[in-house]
């Protein structure tokens, strides 16, 4: 009895001072660098992902220098490329850097190898998102048949729900709800809601777990922990700062025009989201509010939208900024996805205000749709820069305790 | 009886190959677009790795270009064109008026010092001033003075000064001056044709102009210096007599930055390595060391390419002896502080992965070479960095596209000078065999390198 005991206590030692070993400070990351896992194939997929020029890098450091985020954050875009470069996936997976990146587009101008490094972070960005997904499942939107297969799949499957639900239409006047039932139009948002929000948590879970399994030293660079207090503090000042009004964008980018649109994007989704929620709330909990509120905050947020999707295409379609030079074709239909929503959405309301029945609910029919396949592909897609980057600024501040940027 | 042979350039590749040229007894035209023979190389100060001075080395050569009867000197001179074949080539000279006539001319430097007319001095790259007479350097081979005709007084009046002389002629001093009358007012171009068995061009190249790089703010900022204005800088004969003073305040620099791969190995600009830019700045480090005490010297570099014979051992000691600091990191932007023109140098150290910034009294761009090509030549075929396209880099390195002309230098590709006067050498002997009328056997042909 006695030797168990004394072997429970000796292996709880061994175990606790293993922890603390773990939390030891002074250790670099570099001599972490001894047991990471290296997988040279991961170069040819960032190349494929739109890195295309990874490997004419000569590690000059000219994007770092360049980064107007290198002055907030210690992070090095080279260091970046490099681990690609090495296929050190262990390195690139904890990796938080791809994430702050704005796009500015200042590294791509001044690179000496005409590298593109802002091209290679976006790579980077697609290649998290892709190994971060559930099954590696993300895999077949980065490829240009599988896209457009799963693309034309979904929406025959959002079709066929829509015709297997169809009710007997009313083509006197506009009855949207006798078109797809109340209650299927908000079942199925539901469910697809739960399976992003699952999808979205999994992904920031994953994300913290291999930032937090890279440092030696622990999850914070000092070695003091850090309490609720101070995380919610700083999940509550990036929310705002960085996801309401994106202050960091507008420094680092100094070009007003991309900064109000891409805001606009940003606040016109969120809107569209919020009409819609709040639509739902209220029909679910029984108060009744006039359906003008919400309709309101949608119309204001479709223009939002679609302005803000405009811009992007106009700017992507003309490429004569390095920063809009090189599309992805996941980028593409997330995009075109968004502005064919926005007015589809708009012209509905158009059309429902006109008393137009038949048009009413073909374009209805047709904004289902497209929000049906948006919602599916959207957590493997550009969006989900707008989950991940708060939450990798989040983890970084916490990691260093804090980053001033005026 | 051996035709003779033109060499396009004299710099010290093309003196070289005059010099080979003239001891195996072939007549060489010695051509250059400048009053006096030297190139680039009169402009530097010392050479790497020895540290030798470069006029020590280089004005010997060039005083025995004037010992050789059967090497022709045309100074001041340009190639119109070129048409025959390997063996006979009939070649256009233009030859611009120097005002002065050189049989009577000796140098002697009393026209400069009375001339009224002040301008930039391209030989020191604008870093003082020469007069509208000059000769272009004192070392200058043979020591004959011109007239720039675009800005004598004399030859192309200010058009205000003009209207005050009323149809008289104006200024004329060095004509009064001139102890030996050898100013010709009415001197005019000369063109000639030449019958040459060979043609080596050697006409070198030009610094890249560093102001298409914004980053740098090369002519923006006062104290950012290329390479050669530097090497100008700490030249005994150069505008400051060998002192390194900065061009605002006159002062000597504490701290003196190189920036490597400036304009090459830049797929935005040049697309090649300049090969003697890291070589260069390491001597240049080195000089700075020597000529100012206790002066701060860093260099920053991707990659440093010391592949010739003591290059590396030539880094090593600047690392040790003189503690040069080697910053591996490139500089991605500068900027001036107003009050004191120092320069704020951005870049990451990437032995650290850390953006840093530091604040520099100098800096000196490790500018790219450009090559001269010249254009009159038809056929020539030039590869995609626009140097001139040797026909086997391998086994003919120094034939051209069209046979008969040699390359040797830096137009061919860039090079430092032990490789140019090596080429300079190997492109005599060539021309040689086709001036005495040999059938010419080209080893790259026949040469087939099995068992």
């Amino acid at each position: 009895m006695i030797y168990i005991l004394r072997e429970i206590v000796f292996i709880a030692l061994q175990i606790y001072i293993i922890l603390r070993m773990r939390t030891l400070n002074g250790l670099t990351v570099s001599e972490r660098l001894i047991d990471v896992k290296y997988r040279p194939r991961i170069l040819d997929e960032i190349v494929r992902l739109g890195g295309k020029s990874v490997t004419i890098c000569y590690q000059c450091g000219s994007c770092t220098a360049i980064c107007p985020l290198s002055e907030y954050f210690d992070t090095s875009f080279r260091k970046s490329i490099k681990y690609v470069q090495l296929g050190l996936t262990d390195l690139i997976n904890s990796d938080l850097t791809p994430w702050l990146c704005y796009q500015c587009g200042e590294c791509n101008d001044s690179c000496p190898r005409e590298a593109y490094p802002g091209e290679i972070m976006m790579a980077l960005r697609r290649y998290k998102i892709i190994t971060n997904s559930i099954g590696r499942i993300a895999r077949i939107f980065y490829d240009r048949l599988g896209l457009a297969v799963s693309l034309i799949l979904l929406s025959l499957l959002a079709l066929f729900g829509i015709l297997f639900f169809i009710g007997p239409v009313n083509i006197s006047y506009v009855d949207i709800y006798s078109f797809i039932p109340y209650d299927f139009i908000h079942n199925a948002g539901l469910v697809l809601g739960i399976i992003v929000g699952i999808s979205v948590i999994y992904n920031i879970l994953l994300m913290y777990r291999d930032f937090k399994s890279h440092y030696i030293t622990g999850f914070y660079a000092d070695g003091y922990n850090r309490g609720v207090g101070m995380w919610l503090k700083e999940f509550f000042s990036i929310l705002v700062n960085e996801v309401m009004v994106q202050r960091l964008f507008n420094r680092c980018d100094g070009n007003k025009w991309r900064y109000v649109a891409h805001l606009s994007l940003f606040w016109g989704f969120t809107g569209l989201f919020i009409s819609t929620s709040i639509h739902y709330i209220v029909d679910l909990s029984g108060i009744h509010i006039d359906v003008i509120y919400p309709r309101l905050i949608g119309i204001v947020s479709g223009i939002l939208l679609i302005y803000g999707t405009i811009y992007h295409i106009y700017k992507r379609l003309r490429r004569n900024e390095s920063r809009f030079k090189y599309t992805y074709a996941s980028d593409w239909v997330f995009l075109i996805l968004l502005f064919f929503v926005g007015v589809t959405g708009f012209l509905t309301t158009i059309y429902i205000y006109m008393d137009l029945a038949i048009a009413t609910y073909l374009m209805y029919g047709l904004h289902v749709i497209l929000v049906f396949d948006l919602l599916i592909i959207a957590p493997f897609t550009k969006f989900m820069h707008a989950l991940y980057r708060p939450f990798a600024l989040l983890f970084y501040k916490m990691y260093v305790g804090g980053v001033e940027y005026g | 009886m051996a035709k003779p042979v033109l060499i396009i350039g004299a710099g010290i590749a093309g003196i070289q190959a005059a010099l080979d040229l003239a001891e195996l007894g072939v007549d060489v035209y010695l051509l250059d677009k400048k009053p006096s023979i030297g190139g680039k190389m009169a402009q530097l100060d010392k050479t790497f790795p020895t540290l030798d001075c470069a006029s020590c080395i280089l004005t010997p050569k060039m005083a025995a270009i004037l010992k050789y009867k059967n090497i022709r000197l045309l100074m001041y001179s340009e190639v119109e064109s070129v048409v025959g074949e390997a063996g006979d080539f009939r070649v256009r000279i233009r030859m611009k008026p120097k005002y002065v006539d050189w049989d009577k001319c000796t140098g002697c430097g009393t026209c400069i010092q009375k001339c009224p007319r002040k301008v930039p001095d391209e030989f020191n790259l604008g870093l003082n001033d020469r007069k509208a007479i000059y000769i272009l350097f004192p070392q200058a081979v043979p020591r004959k003075a011109v007239i720039d005709a675009e800005n004598c007084l004399r030859l192309n009046p200010p058009p205000e000064l003009k209207e005050r002389a009323k149809g008289r002629e104006l200024c004329g001093v060095c004509e009064i001056v001139c102890p030996t009358k050898a100013i010709r007012y009415d001197d005019k171009p000369k063109r000639i044709e030449l019958n040459v068995a060979s043609i080596i061009i050697a006409t070198g190249g030009e610094v890249y102009d560093p102001t298409r790089i914004p980053e740098y703010g090369y002519g923006k900022y006062m104290n950012v210096y290329t390479h050669l204005e530097f090497e100008r800088l700490v030249s005994a004969t150069g505008p400051t007599g060998g002192r390194i003073l900065r061009k605002s305040d006159n002062k000597e620099p504490k701290k003196i930055a190189w920036i490597q791969c400036v304009g090459s190995r830049d797929r935005r600009f040049n697309h090649y390595c300049s090969a003697f830019c890291c070589m260069a700045s390491t001597k240049e480090a080195i000089l700075a060391k020597e000529h100012v005490k206790g002066v701060d010297a860093t260099i920053f570099y991707m990659d440093i390419r010391s592949f010739g014979k003591g290059f590396n051992e030539f880094v090593e000691r600047a690392k040790e002896e003189f503690g040069i600091r080697y910053i591996r990191g490139r500089v991605v932007k500068i900027e001036e502080e107003s009050e004191t023109k120092n320069l704020i140098v951005y870049y990451e150290d990437t032995f650290e992965s850390k953006l840093k910034k530091d604040v520099f009294d100098m800096v000196v761009l490790a500018t790219a070479i450009k090559p001269n090509i010249p254009r009159v030549i038809e056929g020539l075929a030039l590869d995609e960095d626009g140097f001139i396209k040797l026909k086997d880099p391998y086994l003919d390195p120094v034939s051209t596209s069209i046979e008969g002309i040699y390359v040797i230098g830096i137009a061919a590709s860039a090079k430092d000078i032990p490789d140019s006067v090596s080429e300079a050498s190997a492109a005599a002997i060539r021309a040689c065999q086709l001036a005495k009328g040999k059938e010419l056997e080209v080893l790259a042909d026949g040469g087939e390198l099995d068992g």
